[in-house]
């Protein structure tokens, strides 16, 4: 019942994440609104890790967190040097790219991916467990008054 | 150019056509009920998934709109070609669910998704066809125009006679081995497209010694003369700041919605690989985006350095290629030809569901199972010459609705797919409830652009943020506070044990 109500919480957050997110862009603080777009990413990471009552917030910790602050990082290295060097070419560059764009190139982009990719691949157990997903496929096809009792058994 | 290669070009993009038709013809034994022929069959691994479902997302836009668009105003459109972590994110945040769902009952569509989620909320299947349906038609049209445009710089042809040919030979397999065949041949066209993007990397390199002689020549004198800005080269390019916002969100949250990724993680033989799949999706996705990137900048190089002339930034990836020569040419045309051919074939399918199945269902008729098959082929074939036909009547129109197709597709499934699988109390009043509101403001939103477009309204977006982010934001919003003021549905025991796998 409690992650019931913290689940409609999060998703009542997450309505009004939207309307504050889509608000700051309509009047035109559209960096503002990408660093509430992190914010709303990261209650779908949690809702997502959802599981017979419990978050795992350990799963939501790595890889999703670290990707949404490497996404930060990178706005905010994106939005200085853009001012920074804004009217005239930039002091220096990183791997030949305008140092605004490299931090959107290494931090929004190349690390965040390969990140995520096989850091989901190293999660892997904790995500779906085979255990887990046999079991969910037994109970699924097995017929309800079979799975009545199978549940009532599990109960303390 | 002389003659011999451009005949050379043809036979190479013909080839793509060739094999794709032999793929699909093969495919066909693999049909061995309609539900596999609808897409119900989980019987794929992810190196195949990961590249079917590349591209099918990345689309004939992403080969040559994103180009131009870098070359014109920069690196803004390159935020949603980079915006590959949310591949990962959606397999992570509801593609054991989504997976978990296809194995209670027989899924071969998206409204089955919505049937069982929703316990067969006819409203809901009604809304949802209809908004992907609109969706299915702005993507195709937008392919049929792409097709059409490939070979107008190598040939005098009539363009509705290139779509014909192009599409009739696509409606062909893809009639005939349905999404069995679509997986396979998109598979194939993703693997040309990595193969074009690694041609593309290297010749970028070679010819102007890597990023930062691009970066000088935007900044110098000749740069200037050719009216290009070196603000482009920033984190947001030279496109007011809005479109940053938009082009990260609506990957961002969109991808994980799109029906391209949808549909193929029900067709994931073994949901433990998603994982890999998403290292395939992601890595392929990669060098699509470099590609994109490497072609924008050459396109700046050259034209900084006086070197070529580009007037129109949509053919900026011909004239690069043409300037590269003819390895280059040989891949470049079967590359956006493939592009093309993935989304298309998804959205033919798609479409064949909805007329089938979705339609019918969400308005009390059955059709019988095999006869379901008959009636999706025709459609498929309707819908595809009547992709050609509104092609050809709406000029340069079908392309800007070809660009609305995503936000469209995003504001139907996010409510259903995304609030619908993460929160049980998402009520089937308030979805529906939001589907209308996204249904309204897609027709207003399309509505507007088009009046403007014909100097007809003057209305801007509140801080000029493109609407289709208006409507995604009103269908959510809409669908999460109905769903607090409505009762919820009584679930399914196994559609619960899915939400909560």
């Amino acid at each position: 019942m409690i992650v019931k109500t913290v689940e409609t919480l999060l998703v009542v957050a997450s309505a009004v994440l939207w309307l504050v997110m889509v608000g700051l862009a309509g009047a035109g603080h559209w960096l503002a609104a990408l660093y509430v777009l992190l914010g709303l990413l990261l209650i779908y990471a949690v809702l997502g890790t959802s599981h017979k009552g419990r978050f795992d917030l350990r799963l939501v910790a790595f890889p999703s967190l670290v990707w949404l602050a490497m996404w930060a990082a990178a706005f905010w290295l994106g939005d200085h040097y853009a001012g920074v060097f804004a009217g005239r070419g930039p002091d220096f560059t990183i791997l030949g790219f305008h140092p605004s764009f490299a931090a959107v190139i290494i931090l929004f982009w190349l690390v965040p991916t390969l990140l995520m990719g096989f850091g989901f691949e190293a999660v892997k157990d904790r995500w779906l467990s085979k255990e887990r997903w046999e079991d969910f496929v037994r109970r699924v096809h097995e017929p309800d008054s079979a799975n009545a009792d199978s549940e009532g058994d599990e109960s303390p | 150019m002389s003659g011999w290669v451009k005949y050379l070009i043809l036979a190479s993009s013909f080839l793509v056509l060739a094999i794709s038709f032999a793929i699909g013809l093969w495919a066909r034994k693999k049909v061995t009920s309609p539900e596999a022929f609808f897409g119900g069959a989980k019987i794929f691994g992810p190196v195949t998934v990961g590249l079917a479902t590349m591209a099918a997302v990345g689309s004939a836009f992403a080969v040559v709109g994103v180009p131009g668009l870098v070359y014109s105003t920069g690196n803004t459109i390159l935020l949603f070609m980079f915006a590959a972590p949310a591949f990962v994110f959606g397999y992570l945040v509801i593609g054991k669910k989504v997976r978990g769902m296809a194995e209670i009952g027989t899924v071969a569509s998206l409204g089955d998704l919505s049937d069982l989620r929703f316990n067969h909320h006819r409203g809901i299947k009604l809304m949802l066809s209809i908004m992907l349906f609109l969706g299915c038609a702005m993507y195709l049209s937008a392919q049929v125009e792409a097709c059409a445009k490939l070979f107008e710089n190598l040939f005098d042809w009539n363009p509705v006679v290139i779509s014909v040919v192009i599409f009739t030979i696509l409606i062909a397999y893809t009639v005939l081995s349905g999404e069995i065949g679509g997986i396979l041949t998109q598979a194939f066209q993703g693997f040309v497209i990595v193969l074009a993007g690694f041609i593309f990397i290297v010749s970028f390199f070679v010819v102007t010694g890597g990023f930062g002689p691009v970066l000088e020549a935007i900044s110098g004198d000749q740069g200037a003369a050719a009216g290009l800005n070196p603000a482009a080269m920033t984190a947001w390019g030279s496109l007011p700041g809005a479109y940053s916002f938009a082009w990260v969100l609506l990957p961002t949250l969109g991808i994980m919605c799109q029906p391209q990724v949808l549909t193929r993680m029900m067709m994931l033989r073994d949901p433990r690989d998603m994982p890999q799949l998403s290292i395939y999706a992601t890595c392929t996705n990669m060098v699509a985006g470099m590609m994109v990137m490497a072609v924008g900048y050459c396109a700046i190089y050259l034209v900084a350095n006086g070197t070529l002339t580009i007037t129109d930034p949509d053919k900026a990836v011909f004239k690069v290629a043409d300037y590269l020569g003819i390895v280059a040419q040989l891949f470049v045309y079967p590359a956006v030809l493939a592009a093309a051919l993935s989304t298309s074939s998804l959205f033919l399918s798609l479409a064949g569901n909805i007329v089938s199945r979705d339609l019918p269902s969400s308005l009390g008729l059955t059709i019988r199972s095999a006869r379901q098959m008959t009636v999706s082929r025709i459609a498929m074939s309707v819908m595809g010459v009547s992709a050609i036909g509104f092609a050809s009547l709406s000029g340069d129109m079908v392309a800007i609705l070809g660009t609305y197709g995503f936000g469209t597709l995003a504001a139907a499934t996010f409510p259903i797919f995304i609030i619908g699988l993460l929160w049980k109390g998402a009520s089937s009043r308030g979805v529906m409830l939001g589907m209308l509101t996204a249904l309204a403001s897609t027709i207003a939103g399309v509505t507007v652009e088009i009046l403007k477009r014909f100097d007809l309204s003057s209305f801007a977006w509140p801080g000029g943020v493109p609407w289709y982010v208006f409507v995604m934001a009103a269908s959510v919003v809409v669908t999460i506070f109905a769903s607090l003021l409505t009762r919820g549905d009584v679930l399914d025991r196994r559609v619960e044990m899915a939400m909560e796998l």
